[in-house]
Formats: structure tokens, C-alpha cells, sequence
């Protein structure tokens, strides 16, 4: 214990959180600038710090940018990250009542309940399930990334259809390379450097903050209404017991929902607000500004940061698009996702682990006394922003393995995924599938072999009979729903 | 919208197809192990169903919806447009500049390339000081953090 304290304690561990954290502030808060571009575009500066360094600043960035975007959702009425639409609609109605500091302390307050509820949650189950993962041979780490694979397509969208489009591509990119069980090369079309498989932080860059931009150009020149730093943000104490059962159940819902592969701030923050409508004594005021309606999405969708970490950290499965880059960042500095990470490098897990409830404490000290910064960093003109990101990108991916066909990679991903997303296609199951179809298809592979060609293999072991199941009814679920919706609406039409 | 996830699923068609077609020509696995070309195939068949299907549904809103007359739900996006215009100059302007990065360097076209989007979207406008000084102190910041802290070797050419 004193150990981990005395690790995280160090001046350039807190510094790196610190300055992760006013970063994912600043980029939650930018509406047109995500969280999964802020970690993106700073990954390449952690490779030089040490490994918990590195990763905390990540985390940091992960944790301020889920809360960041409750600031400009509140004051502006407009979500800085797609984590915090939800928060929108009780959220603004404070600010039209002259409340806007009432609410951004009651955002800032949950963000943190529910970070923390995430990361206790993540600190008692990782290592259980990391030593429960040492049982897993090829079938098993298959089924769970068939598992992860059937998750992320089924309700990483709106449209099923597409998001499954989107992830076969991904599996089907990542096939590119040479094959890691003959050796034979596939898909390089003559080219050098893509048997060495597409590398997807390029991708990533491309999809996520490339595309971003080219989004955000389209409406460069309508200006945003001015946002007004508030007064005394502490939320008082009648609001505290009005909000508390709320970011109990907001923090373990999100938790929940951050484990799950795929399913993001975004989803959780819908799903709690949903719930605490329903459960709330006076439901028809929700969506007119009621501490809840903040309280449940902002806790909800801080509470995945947590949950998305188990995976990622235990099975070296990203709960979502931001974990998706740490996984990059992870491999960089040589740390292998899995048991052995908590076999061999426990010590640089328990500092992850501190440092992660810390960044949660770090974004609260500042969401309640430098809130006038975040104000002012917002109103910073998206005509200024854009060109710098532009840059940033270039020389992000470049650096990565100081090769000039990664920047190539990256500019052919933005554009790709700026026309696919203008056609309403998820982009983060292609980031996912690029990750889980290498694994998914080495690992059926391998385990054929190991039963001489026979699938019953993938029957006869329980655990992995039973991811497969799993894995098969949550594909199956969202087309029963549908099918029963089409019969609900025939009826009506009907009649 | 619909136009556009229309022609995205023709493009996954046409890719899965030809990723099929490269695959014929994989070896055969062995010892009941499948072959590199097995994963693959399963994928583009699926791509292409998955794609059909998409196609499909989309015809069936379409056609749906002119039943009953009315509007399509979807507001419309446009990639072609001219107010999509700036978006495609923007990724002209980016095209040039990564090619440039490689020709003559990081320094110099970064430089050249934010001053030319600061001019095209109208910096000078909004404070004249950020037009100026934001090309010169952006890439130098970088230059700093990925020259001498990353010990990157950034691309340069006869000048940089």
C-alpha cells in the first residue's frame, strides 16, 4: 500500500495526470473535439515518458474529456463529447434559469462518484478475472473475441446492419499482412510495408481525428453563443442527498456498460438517464432541470472510464474506441495486456490503479476551482483549432514507427471515414474488428489444429461453449427485436 | 444519407469480391488446420449478404415512405454540395501537405500549410496576432517535443 502511495506520489506521476486531465478537459469541452481524438493525437508524447506515466496520462485525458463535455452541454447547450448529449437535456435548462453553476457543480460531483465507483469496482474484479483468463487456450480466447466481436456490432449503433458492415471490413483489414500461423503473406499487393499488417494507430488517427476535422470544417463559420463562467460550483447539500442514490446507481450501470466491448459514455449516458426517469417520483419533470437529469448521465458516463479498463487490462480486449488506442500505447512500452501483466508487472498495474482514482480527485479539484480556464479554453475559434490538429496528425502518426507510409495510411483512413460516417456507418467497430479479427481468426485457427479439424472443440469446453452462446444470443437479439417491432407496427397499421 | 450508404454498400461489394477472388488463390491448410485464405472468405461472404441486405432495407424505407408520401426521416447529407466544398478544398490543402512533408520537409511545409489554411479560413479576421505568430510557434513547439524530447527523425528536406 505505502509502496503504490509512494509511486504515485512522485512529482512527474502527478504531473503527468495533472496535465492529462486539463487536456481531456479542454478536448471534452471543444464541441467538435472528442475524447478519443485527444488520447489519439497524445499518444505519441507518452512514448517517451515510463510506462505508468505514460498510461496515466492517457487515463487522465479519458477521465477529464468524459467529464469535460458536461461543461459546454451545460453552459452552451451543446454536448462537447457524444457522452454528454444526454446531459444536454436537463443540463440547459439550469443555465436558462440563471443555475448554471448549480448544475456544473452537480455535473462535476457525479463525473467523480462515478469515476471512483468505476475504479473500485475495476480494482476488486481485474485481478480475479486476469488469473480466471489463465485457464483460456485458443477455443476460449476465440470465443471471447467472437464474443467481443458479435457485442461490438450489435450495439455499437443505431443501425445493426451497418455496424456489422463496419466491422466485417475491419476483421476483413485485418487480414492484411502476413498470416502468423504460415507465414503467408496476404493482401500486401506487392507492397513492403503492408506485410507487416496495416498499423492501426494510423488508422485510429485517420478515423477518429482526421475525419473529425473534416467534419467539423463543414460548419467552421457559425459561431457558438459565448459561454459565462459561474460563480461557487459546489452543488449545496440538499442537492448532494437528492443526487447521491443517483450516482450510485449512474456509476454501476456505467460500469457495467464500460465493461461490455463497444459500448461507450455515449450509450451508458442514455441508459442511466432512461432508468433514473423511471424510477424517479416525479418523472414528467425530467428534461425541465432536475439535479437527476445531470446527476445520472454525468455519473453513468464516467463510470465506463473504469469499466472499460477491465478488458482492456485483463484480456487485452478495449472496451471502447479510447481504450482501443491505449491498447497501442500498452504495447508500445512493451506491457502485454493479460495475466502476466499482473504476474509480472503488478507493481506498474497498482500505480495505473492509484493514479486512476487520483485523476478522478485531480479533475475535481479543478472542475470546482478552475472552471473559468475551461470557459475560456472553449471559446477558442474551431478555424484556429482545425489546421493544428491537421499538423498534429501528420506528425502523430508519423512518429510512431518514423515511417512516412503510416502518414500515407492515416490521410486515406480520414477520408474514409469521413464519407463513412456522412453515410451513418459506426466507425468504432472497424477500430475494434481491426484489433479482434487478428486474434479471432489465429485463435480458431490454432484451436482447429489443436483438435485435428474437428469444431466440436468449441463445445466440449464449458467456458468457451458458453461465450459462444452468449456471443450467438446477442447477435440474435437485436434481429428479434426488430422483428417484433415490424409485427407491433403492422398491427397498428392495421388496425 | 441514403444515397450515400447506398454507394458505400456497392464499394463493400466490390471489395469483398475482389478480397474473395485474391483468396482462390491462397494454399490449402493441412492436417485439419484451415488455410490462410479460409477466415478471409467467410468474411467477404458475409460482407457482401450484409451488404445486400443493407441495400435491400434501404430500398424498402425508400419505397415505404413514397408510399405513404412523405418525407424521407432522414435529413439530408450531402458530400457533393458546394457547401461541402470547403471540406473537399480542406482535404486538397492536407493532400498537398503530406506530400510536401516528405518532399521538402517537415518544418518548411508545416509552416507554408498553416499559414495557407489560416489565410483560407480567415484567421486574420478573428485576431491578426494569432494569424502571425500561430504557424511559427506551433511547429516549433513540436519541433521541440518531437526533435529533442522524442529524438523523432522528422522528415526534412535540403533546407530542414
Amino acid at each position: 500500500m505505502l509502496e503504490v502511495l509512494q509511486s504515485v506520489l512522485q512529482p512527474s506521476v502527478l504531473l503527468c495526470i495533472l496535465l492529462g486531465v486539463i487536456m481531456g478537459i479542454s478536448f471534452g469541452a471543444m464541441p467538435g473535439l472528442t475524447s478519443t481524438m485527444g488520447v489519439c493525437l497524445l499518444m505519441p508524447l507518452t512514448f517517451s515518458l515510463p510506462p505508468a506515466e505514460g498510461m496515466l496520462m492517457l487515463i487522465g485525458i479519458f477521465c477529464g474529456a468524459l467529464y469535460g463535455g458536461s461543461i459546454t452541454a451545460i453552459l452552451i447547450n451543446t454536448p462537447g463529447t457524444p457522452s454528454a448529449a444526454a446531459t444536454v437535456l436537463d443540463g440547459y435548462p439550469f443555465t436558462l434559469r440563471g443555475e448554471a453553476g448549480r448544475a456544473l457543480g452537480i455535473s462535476v460531483v457525479a463525473s467523480f462518484g462515478g469515476g471512483i465507483i468505476s475504479g473500485i469496482v475495476m480494482i476488486l474484479i481485474s485481478q480475479k478475472i486476469a488469473m480466471f483468463s489463465l485457464k483460456f487456450s485458443a477455443p476460449e480466447t476465440f470465443a471471447l473475441a467472437f464474443f467481443g466481436l458479435s457485442i461490438i456490432a450489435g450495439i455499437s449503433g443505431k443501425n445493426l446492419v451497418k455496424g456489422l458492415m463496419a466491422g466485417c471490413l475491419g476483421i476483413l483489414l485485418s487480414m492484411i499482412g502476413i498470416d502468423n500461423i504460415t507465414a503467408f503473406t496476404r493482401y500486401n499487393f506487392g507492397s513492403v510495408y503492408l506485410m507487416n499488417s496495416l498499423s492501426f494507430i494510423p488508422v485510429l488517427v485517420g478515423l477518429f481525428a482526421l475525419s473529425q476535422c473534416f467534419i467539423t470544417c463543414e460548419d467552421l463559420f457559425t459561431e457558438r453563443p459565448p459561454a459565462k463562467a459561474t460563480k461557487h460550483p459546489f452543488p449545496s447539500k440538499q442537492d448532494m442527498k437528492t443526487i447521491l442514490p443517483t450516482i450510485l446507481r449512474g456509476g454501476i450501470t456505467g460500469t457495467a456498460i464500460g465493461i461490455i466491448p463497444g459500448a461507450g459514455g455515449d450509450i451508458s449516458a442514455f441508459v442511466s438517464y432512461d432508468m433514473e426517469r423511471r424510477l424517479s417520483k416525479h418523472p414528467e419533470k425530467f428534461g425541465t432541470g432536475v439535479p437527476e437529469g445531470i446527476a445520472a448521465p454525468e455519473s453513468s458516463n464516467n463510470g465506463t472510464t473504469g469499466g472499460a479498463l477491465i478488458p482492456l487490462l485483463t484480456l487485452g480486449i478495449p472496451g471502447d474506441a479510447n481504450t482501443a488506442v491505449m491498447l497501442g500505447a500498452l504495447q508500445m512500452h512493451n506491457l502485454t495486456p493479460g495475466p502476466n501483466l499482473f504476474l509480472t508487472q503488478l507493481p506498474t498495474v497498482r500505480t495505473i490503479f492509484a493514479g486512476f482514482m487520483l485523476a478522478n480527485v485531480c479533475f475535481l479539484v479543478l472542475g470546482l476551482l478552475c472552471q473559468p480556464l475551461f470557459v475560456k479554453i472553449v471559446s477558442i475559434p474551431k478555424r484556429i483549432l482545425v489546421p493544428i490538429i491537421l499538423v498534429m496528425c501528420t506528425i502523430g502518426s508519423y512518429s510512431i514507427n518514423n515511417n512516412y507510409y503510416d502518414v500515407v495510411v492515416m490521410f486515406i483512413a480520414g477520408i474514409v471515414g469521413y464519407l463513412l460516417s456522412k453515410g451513418g456507418f459506426p466507425l468504432s467497430p472497424i477500430v475494434l474488428a481491426l484489433i479482434l479479427g487478428q486474434m479471432c481468426e489465429g485463435n480458431l485457427r490454432r484451436s482447429l489444429v489443436m483438435s485435428g479439424g474437428s469444431y466440436s472443440i468449441f463445445f466440449t469446453r464449458p467456458i468457451c461453449c458458453a461465450f459462444i452462446v452468449v456471443a450467438i444470443c446477442s447477435l440474435c437479439w437485436p434481429i428479434l427485436k426488430a422483428i417484433l417491432n415490424y409485427r407491433k407496427e403492422q398491427r397498428v397499421h392495421n388496425k | 444519407m441514403r444515397k450515400i450508404a447506398n454507394v458505400t454498400s456497392l464499394v463493400f461489394i466490390v471489395i469483398a469480391v475482389f478480397f474473395f477472388i485474391i483468396s482462390l488463390s491462397f494454399p490449402p491448410g493441412s492436417n485439419g488446420a484451415v488455410g490462410p485464405g479460409y477466415f478471409p472468405r467467410i468474411m467477404c461472404v458475409l460482407v457482401v449478404l450484409l451488404s445486400c441486405l443493407q441495400l435491400f432495407n434501404s430500398h424498402r424505407a425508400h419505397v415505404r415512405a413514397v408510399q405513404r408520401g412523405e418525407k424521407e426521416e432522414n435529413e439530408e447529407v450531402t458530400i457533393f454540395k458546394k457547401e461541402n466544398l470547403r471540406v473537399w478544398i480542406t482535404i486538397g490543402i492536407t493532400l498537398v501537405y503530406v506530400i510536401c512533408v516528405k518532399a521538402i520537409g517537415f518544418v518548411v511545409s508545416s509552416v507554408v500549410f498553416l499559414f495557407a489554411m489560416n489565410a483560407y479560413f480567415r484567421v486574420q479576421e478573428k485576431s491578426k496576432v494569432a494569424f502571425v505568430i500561430i504557424p511559427f510557434a506551433v511547429v516549433a513547439v513540436l519541433y521541440f517535443i518531437f526533435h529533442n524530447l522524442l529524438h523523432v527523425v522528422l522528415p526534412a528536406g535540403l533546407l530542414f
